[in-house]
């Protein structure tokens, strides 16, 4: 798994690409616990580049969430190939995540809440 | 018929080193994209199991994968060397949506078309049998598959 990042409008943008699972699980919980340390807890990841999730790569997904949201911040999601959307949906986390069809909405949405 | 077998270091590492080879294997014998995406996750999420469950990262324990298509089906088998996976599943609850664990299975179950648990005589570990019909995959477009 890489990733590259970029802030916009106070969010944190993370592209990622390659595989989501045990190992490249462990490396996204890390950095974006770098991020809430610094008390950035405005988290989007654009998932568009992502060839492959397993359930070791959602569990961290979750584990991100719970995080952010204990800290008052916000994750969302964008770019879902279908094959990932639909093991969102297989497991039924799509009801608990914010997932947005791309990037540009997911952005805008923070500008909406405020 | 053509086979894929290969051992496994239980380590992280292997994860990766796994997909690819799979990956490859299943390239080279012309399976489907979506086929091959579902064959790879169910296989991801046994290879998983039998590395924190079964194993539990022992380095003197192996993961074996053996991979057979045929014109039908493809099927595939992971054995491990440890004695907790087969605990792990049968003693898992029903998913927490909040719970970062307890998916794999239901992802198993739902992908393979036929799935079976045992103890393996050889290792004593677990031995996960999954069988995927080709029938299912009639073109390369992304379909529901549990259809």
């Amino acid at each position: 798994m890489e990733f590259t990042k970029r802030e916009e409008n106070g969010v944190i943008i993370l592209e990622i690409s390659g595989r989501l699972d045990l190992g490249s699980g462990g490396k996204l919980k890390e950095e974006i616990k770098k991020h809430i340390d610094r008390e950035q807890t405005s988290i989007h990841l654009n998932l568009a580049n992502v060839e492959f999730v397993n359930s070791s790569g959602l569990g961290a997904l979750v584990s991100i969430m719970k995080e952010i949201r204990l800290h008052k911040g916000r994750l969302t999601l964008s770019d879902l190939a279908d094959y990932v959307r639909e093991i969102f949906d297989i497991t039924q986390l799509s009801h608990i995540f914010e997932i947005f069809s791309n990037e540009k909405e997911a952005i805008n949405s923070y500008i909406l809440v405020g | 018929m053509n086979k894929f077998e290969k051992k496994y270091y239980s380590n992280t590492e292997s994860e990766g080193i796994m997909y690819n080879d799979v990956k490859l294997f299943l390239m080279v014998n012309n399976i489907k994209k979506n086929m091959l995406h579902n064959i790879l996750l169910a296989v991801s999420e046994g290879f998983t199991n039998a590395l924190v469950h079964g194993n539990n990262y022992d380095k003197n324990k192996m993961i074996k994968i053996n991979i057979e298509v045929n014109n039908n089906n493809v099927n595939a088998d992971i054995i491990d060397e440890g004695e907790g996976a087969i605990m792990a599943i049968s003693s898992r609850v029903p998913s927490d949506y909040m719970k970062e664990g307890g998916r794999g299975i239901d992802l198993i179950n739902h992908y393979a078309d036929k799935v079976a648990l045992k103890n393996d005589d050889k290792t004593g570990g677990l031995h996960l049998s999954m069988k995927f019909n080709k029938s299912r995959y009639s073109d390369q477009i992304w379909q529901k598959s549990n259809s």
